[in-house]
């Protein structure tokens, strides 16, 4: 028999103005399993409270209602004042009196019996409430970081110096990302090389830091606080333990001529290379793709030269596991290739700008190799085709961005800043050069950002023209830019030398994959599901899974960096402890009536659900069943309602409760 | 001298029966291949003719498929124990009860009811069901045909037994019925609605025997562990088609209705074949498996309650049978234990 | 009555009929916009209690059953907007749910009007205070709901739908016969199975011996659907076994591998081709030839067609009035004893612990009254939904003669049309239990 207080509170005037308070303690005292009924002015003032614990005391009470306001206002107050006078604090039910009766209704007596039935329904609920005890998850106390680039890198210095240990994994020979190839960033036109490398040597050299670099993450298992990852690490035919980095192998490569992947094409490497003088680890890799010892068994010039013996041909690649706690997600982005055939039906690319088929026609991420101090043309800018300085040079915004056409909707957030700081870096490296830049806007929100863009019209003169560009053509050596001016109300034709593209921002190739080994959404462009865009922007839905940088949408590095140390603090809030501890109002499932369909594991939004086998003590097996993952499970609820047996039920909203609730309505 | 009436008499004694407020039930075409005991609307909806039997029994007459056996209403902490909240006047001691007619019984139907009057009279006697006994007044229609599921012949009864029959018709195939009037509710039924004749109805002469009921006592009692009823239960799916359609199958189980309709405790049919029937709170069930609970079935009919009560717990009226949805029942059973 | 209050909150002194509203709403859409209504102080009528739940994705079709059992003249459902459930996809899971039950409700000539379905966000204050005031105004006018419990003896309602006049039908022993015994023979003989699972002369015969091969059949009559059986503990325990299927039931055969219930590699199918076992589902198949059994034996031309294919009863029922269509229902429902036969033929019906057997709570009033009649009949047609490959069985084995493969064919049709999904067909078709579509209709959802 239950032994159930019911606490209503006046709220001042705000109930007892509408409802009859003192009616209703009466009424309420009636109900079957209520021992003890009260009303008083404010429930939740320290003096309610106290009433509250002591009647618990005093009463022996098994379960509590509390008829105040809504329970999104004070459930976890009254919890804690339960806990507090030693009750279950998951036997506290709240009535809301308030918001959804004393505040909608004006009629007196309707009101009042609307909050006996409100009260009713609790009292119903908290009957068959049963204690439920918070659950404890034993948590590894180390971190994943995916993605070697600034957000990344910056992920895994907040974990690392917070105490932890971090397990870094890049797919490139090199941390670094997008930002190592950049020249120079907006909006302090620093070097971008100048301020990561420190970071990255900082990373290299972390006692806490174990980097796999040339490596990807193979595969998944386990749930939040103790994930089990499997790291492939990728043969590099290089014996990092050996090599010193002292260059000469890759300095008497014959094969010099393959495009570097970190000049994005617009400069060439040889087979044994290493992607820039800065990588970190600056260890070389060979290509397997192109080596001629690897293929056809020849050559082998590199493994002569290297005095400390680090060449291994008959290297392989290697898995490895690590368990850790936690996992950032930092994938970065890559640029939008411009190309006439795409490899999704859903985009579109642009063969009327001729990139692919102009050699001078390239995106923004070549122009800042070409642009950059330390890249392939040594500082000098010179277009690709023939060496030449440009003179005119073209700038296209909203390349594939902002366009339903090309499968695109959304601004890629970046170009507008780079567009103009372009303009800027070319002027003042071509002192005669004039720019020029079609747009359709300018979004320039940041701390100096508008200032920036003013100064590159302003002071570098470059020419900005509202419009879209129609095509692109080559004529006598120049290529032909037709476009539009529409502040002008004019057409635009500009003889280019060069024309530089800002195409859009898109997640890094096989973020899918990953994302689906990991069990965390994403939308229909790739780009990674935060769990509430407004309030949890670094938490997927997936627990012990945070997003940082570009993965989750197009932004600048102020807030890559930014996001990274929040992701950075999201890990740390879980790694503070050896165990984890999560609300407990989960599902659970019936084995004993499973009859394992399994509706329920499919169902669940995150695969809370695992198949598993009932067996006896002697390990004879009985039967198939399904499992909730109690460190899974988020509470919806879902599997209940597939469920046909109703083996799976949900704690806190049990089948039970609920009829008992509607049933009391009667 | 026989006493006899015209169909149209007959349909008219339903009528006035009707009208003065008894409860009539017979033989109904509810659809083109399915015949039913159902309660009367009108006299026109009685069938007379066209079938072997219906596909159900009388036993709702006096074993209704639910019947209330009180209602309760909770007060704070009393519960207060009300007569139930239909106007079912059968649990108030002071209410009269309604009288109830059953016109057309098949013979296996009615000599269910004298059998069944055992078990609802044993160590507890049930006031629900000997208050409705006392009011039915059951006339049989002799069957002028059988089906190749009947088998009264072969535990003691035949197209014309008279046992738990008021009173009896015989199609005189001219559309007409001798009456026989067999207890004193029977004479006072028909009083002054026949007529005197000469004609004489004669009724089918049923099947062959097809088992003898002590081979199959002397089985189930000597072979209850015995591969034949795991072999023999394989194709029963488990339903309750035979112990409902049975005229003698009166297991039943007891639930409290929620308080939508009020609160009210009822109960309701059971079957033996449920696989919940003997179910544990613990979780065990003793009857695990569908071979112990058929074996459970024919030990029930043709030893335990013959044992109690000296009587066979079949008519052998073939619907276990005719409609289980493979095909087995208890004719296939004991037929194929006495023959197989 | 839990109390000795009456439900004066609905029946005031004079006021004449209060509408009594359930209202299933999320914990973190509707219930926080419904907060929003108050503490932005908008006024609605009093009429609706609130039941707080997670998520739309808890609310099984059995809680809004049972609204209306507990004397609710409405109820309605409410969650976050697609795309904003807190838990990511209840609210698509309960979406697709509810676009199926709907249909079963209009089957059974459910008053649709009676139950709304609406996303409300936690900033929709006023939406809340908006469907709430229309709702009660709307059901007030409807006023008080009994269908589901109304007394079957409605006179004046159909007892039956019009069945045409009855096909001629000839028993004929088929050919195939010898082949199949000598298959099975065969199969025990040299133990590939440990069980034959077939039609035999009375019903359905299951054999462990070789040399009772003789006793399989193969004719004109063999209606059973086998597959029932494979669920069966006592079966499964003798071994590896061989089943007899006909295309249609060789459909439950997808489904229950689908569902885990079995492995093909397991069971050797041996697929009849059949023109018919003169059963009204015959006068609607589609496949003549099992598609999937490891052996096929005897052919198929197609059945004789009907110079008069006897009328197609699902769509007589549903050109009936929704009123008639309850009526109909009722008068079927008042027959049903509760035998669960429908339930122990069907092959998807493989739960050891039906719904319908639950006691803690009681999901489904166990009595054969209206009320408890309805009850299990909405849960098993609903459960059945996308799962039956309306092999009919159901139908044939109740014993009142209640059309009950008519709601599954509702369903099978709702799954059809919206999802474009027809059960046991496809291996490789995911099943719509369980799943979504962004696309899913919601055109009648607030």
């Amino acid at each position: 028999m239950s032994k159930i207080g019911v606490f209503t509170c006046w709220c001042g005037e705000n109930i007892a103005r509408t409802v009859d308070v003192d009616e209703v303690a009466k009424r309420v005292a009636g109900f079957p399993g209520v021992v003890c009924s009260l009303n008083y002015k404010y429930m939740c003032s320290d003096p309610g409270q106290a009433m509250v614990r002591e009647k618990i005391a005093s009463e022996k009470l098994d379960g509590i209602v509390v008829a105040s306001c809504s329970p999104h206002m004070h459930l976890k107050t009254f919890r804690k004042a339960a806990q507090t006078a030693g009750l279950n604090p998951y036997l506290v039910e709240m009535a809301n009196i308030r918001e959804q009766c004393s505040w909608v209704h004006h009629d007196k007596p309707s009101a009042t019996a609307k909050a006996i039935d409100i009260i009713r329904l609790s009292v119903a609920k908290v009957r068959n409430d049963v204690p439920l005890r918070p659950i404890q998850v034993p948590v590894t106390r180390r971190a994943l970081v995916i993605g070697g680039g600034v957000a990344g890198i910056q992920a895994a210095l907040d974990i690392a110096d917070a105490g932890h240990e971090v397990v870094m994994v890049e797919r490139e020979p090199s941390i670094g990302g997008k930002m190592a190839g950049l020249s120079e960033t907006f909006p302090t036109l620093d070097c971008s090389q100048c301020i990561l490398t420190p970071r990255m040597v900082e990373v290299g050299q972390h006692p806490r830091i174990k980097l796999y670099s040339y490596s990807e993450v193979e595969a998944v298992d386990g749930f939040v606080g103790n994930f089990k990852i499997k790291i492939r690490q990728k043969a590099r035919y290089v014996d990092v333990s050996k090599c010193t980095g002292c260059g000469d192998c890759w300095s008497v490569c014959p094969l010099k001529k393959n495009p570097s992947e970190f000049d994005y094409g617009m400069g060439m490497r040889p087979a044994i290379y290493i992607p820039f003088p800065q990588a970190v680890p600056a260890r070389p890799v060979i290509d397997k793709k192109v080596c001629a010892k690897l293929i056809r068994n020849g050559c082998g010039l590199c493994e002569k030269k290297c005095k400390a013996g680090a060449i291994d041909f008959k290297d392989e690649d290697r898995v490895v596991e690590e368990s850790v706690g936690c996992i950032v997600v930092a994938t970065g982005y890559k640029l939008y290739n411009i190309a006439k055939e795409q490899p999704k039906a859903s985009l579109a690319g642009y063969g009327e700008y001729g990139y692919g088929k102009y050699k001078d026609v390239i995106d923004s991420l070549q122009f800042e190799r070409l642009i950059s101090a330390s890249g392939p043309t040594g500082g000098v800018f010179k277009r690709p085709s023939d060496g030449a300085i440009p003179k005119n040079v073209v700038f296209i915004s909203c390349v594939g961005s902002r366009d339903n056409a090309k499968g695109m909707p959304y601004c890629s957030k970046i170009c507008c800043m780079y567009t103009a700081k372009h303009t800027m870096l070319y002027k003042h490296k071509v002192h005669d050069g004039q720019a020029h830049v079609f747009y359709m806007d300018i979004r320039a929100g940041g701390k100096g950002y508008d200032e920036f863009v003013r100064r590159a019209i302003e002071q570098d003169g470059a020419r900005y023209y509202r419009g879209r560009v129609s095509k692109i053509t080559q004529e006598n050596g120049k290529l032909i830019v037709r476009g539009a001016d529409t502040l002008a109300g004019t057409p635009v034709e500009i003889e280019a030398d060069l024309v530089v593209l800002a195409s859009a921002m898109r997640p890094a190739d096989g973020v899918e994959e990953l994302a689906q080994k990991l069990n965390i959404g994403y939308d229909e462009f790739g780009f990674l599901m935060e769990s509430h865009p407004k309030l949890r922007p670094v938490e997927t839905n997936t627990g012990g899974v945070f997003i940082a940088g570009a993965c989750q949408a197009p932004k600048d590095i102020p807030e890559a960096v930014a996001q990274a140390s929040a992701a950075a603090s999201k890990v740390q809030v879980m790694l503070a402890a050896d165990e984890l501890t999560r609300e407990p109002e989960i599902a659970a499932i019936n084995e004993q009536t499973c009859a394992a369909c399994y509706t329920c594991l499919h169902t669940c939004p995150y695969h809370a659900i695992e198949r598993a086998e009932v067996r006896t003590g002697r390990g004879v097996f009985i039967k198939n069943t399904a499992r909730v993952n109690a460190g899974l499970c988020m509470g919806c609820g879902t599997c209940v309602s597939v469920c046909p047996s109703k083996s799976a039920d949900l704690q806190g909203f049990s089948e039970q409760q609920i009829y008992a609730m509607v049933e009391s309505l009667v | 001298m026989s006493e006899i009436i015209s169909q149209s008499g007959l349909r008219q004694l339903v009528a006035d029966r009707i009208a003065a407020g008894t409860i009539v039930s017979g033989p109904t075409q509810v659809k083109p291949k399915l015949v039913l005991y159902a309660v009367l609307g009108s006299p026109d909806d009685l069938l007379l003719e066209g079938f072997v039997r219906p596909d159900n029994s009388i036993k709702e007459c006096v074993f209704p498929k639910q019947e209330e056996l009180y209602g309760y209403r909770i007060q704070g902490n009393n519960i207060e124990l009300t007569d139930g909240l239909t106007n079912d006047d059968l649990t108030n001691d002071d209410a009269p009860v309604p009288k109830q007619l059953v016109v057309a019984a098949r013979p296996c139907d009615a000599a269910a009811l004298p059998i069944l009057d055992h078990i609802f009279n044993w160590d507890f006697k049930d006031e629900f069901y000997n208050r409705r006994r006392a009011a039915t007044t059951v006339v049989t229609l002799a069957c002028d045909s059988h089906g190749e599921n009947c088998f009264c012949t072969s535990v003691g009864l035949h197209p014309a037994a008279e046992r738990g029959s008021d009173a009896m018709l015989f199609e005189l195939g001219d559309g007409s019925y001798e009456v026989r009037c067999i207890t004193d509710k029977g004479r006072a039924l028909f009083d002054g609605k026949t007529e005197e004749s000469d004609k004489v109805g004669r009724a089918d002469a049923g099947p062959e025997k097809k088992f003898d009921p002590e081979t199959v006592r002397a089985f189930v009692d000597q072979h209850f562990e015995d591969p034949f009823w795991s072999q023999h239960a394989l194709t029963c799916v488990g339903c309750g088609v035979c112990a409902f359609t049975c005229p003698t199958c009166h297991c039943f189980d007891i639930v409290d209705a929620g308080p939508s309709a009020g609160n009210a405790r009822y109960r309701t049919w059971d079957s033996c074949q449920f696989p919940m029937f003997t179910a544990h709170a613990s979780g065990h069930n003793p009857r695990a498996g569908q071979p112990s609970r058929q074996r459970q079935r024919i030990l029930h009919k043709f030893s335990i309650y013959p044992n109690k009560f000296g009587e066979i717990l079949c008519t052998g009226c073939g619907n276990c049978t005719r409609n289980c949805p493979e095909g087995i029942g208890v004719l296939t059973v004991a037929t194929e234990i006495d023959h197989g | 009555m839990s109390d000795d209050s009456t439900r004066d909150g609905t029946m005031t002194e004079n006021k004449g009929f209060e509408p009594k509203i359930v209202a299933y709403v999320c914990n973190w859409c509707t219930y926080l916009g419904a907060d929003l209504a108050g503490t932005t102080r908008l006024e609605y009528p009093p009429n609706v209690r609130i039941i707080r739940l997670p998520c739309t994705g808890r609310i099984d079709f059995n809680l809004i059953v049972k609204g209306f059992e507990i004397g609710a003249d409405a109820v309605l459902v409410s969650g976050c907007h697609p795309g904003d459930c807190h838990y990511t996809a209840g609210n698509y899971h309960a979406r697709r749910r509810w676009i199926l039950f709907r249909e079963l409700l209009d089957t059974l000539g459910f008053d649709l009007r009676r139950i709304h379905f609406t996303w409300i966000s936690a900033a929709e204050g006023k939406k809340w205070q908006q469907v709430i005031t229309e709702m009660t105004e709307q059901t007030r006018q409807l006023g008080p709901y009994t269908d589901l419990y109304a007394n079957g003896s409605a006179q004046d309602s159909a007892n039956d739908l019009p069945s045409g006049p009855p096909t001629p039908f000839e028993f004929k022993t088929l050919p195939a016969e010898g082949a199949l015994r000598e298959s099975c023979r065969k199969l025990l003989a040299d133990g590939t199975v440990k069980v034959v699972i077939g039609y035999g002369q009375r019903g359905p015969a299951i054999l462990t011996r070789a040399e009772d091969a003789g006793r399989l059949v193969w004719n004109n009559r063999c209606v059973s659907n086998l597959t029932t059986y494979l669920k069966r503990k006592e079966i499964k325990a003798l071994g590896k076994p061989a089943v007899v299927v006909k295309p249609c039931d060789e459909k439950s055969l997808v489904v229950l591998e689908k569902e885990s219930q079995l492995d093909r590699k397991n069971i050797h199918v041996i697929g009849m081709a059949c023109e018919g076992v003169g059963e009204p589902k015959c006068t609607f198949c589609t496949a003549r030839t099992p598609r999937f059994a490891d052996e096929t034996l005897g052919e198929a031309a197609g059945p004789a067609s009907l110079a008069d294919p006897p009328p197609n009863r699902f769509a007589a029922l549903m050109a009936m009035a929704p009123a008639e269509r309850m009526a109909f229902w009722a008068k079927q429902f008042d027959r049903c004893v509760k035998c669960y036969a429908c339930r122990q033929v069907c092959p998807m019906c493989y739960c050891e612990r039906c719904i319908a057997d639950k006691n803690r709570p009681i999901a489904i009033d166990p009595a054969p009254s209206a009320k408890g009649n309805f009850a299990w009949q909405i849960a098993r047609a609903f459960h059945l939904a996308a799962r039956c490959v309306g092999c009919g069985e159901c139908s044939r084995a109740c014993p009142a003669g209640i059309d009950l493969a008519l709601l599954n064919i509702a369903l099978h049709k709702a799954a059809q049309v919206n999802f474009g999904y027809d059960a046991g067909v496809d291996p490789a078709a995911e099943p719509v239990v369980g799943s979504y579509a962004l696309q899913d209709k919601e055109d009648f959802i607030g």
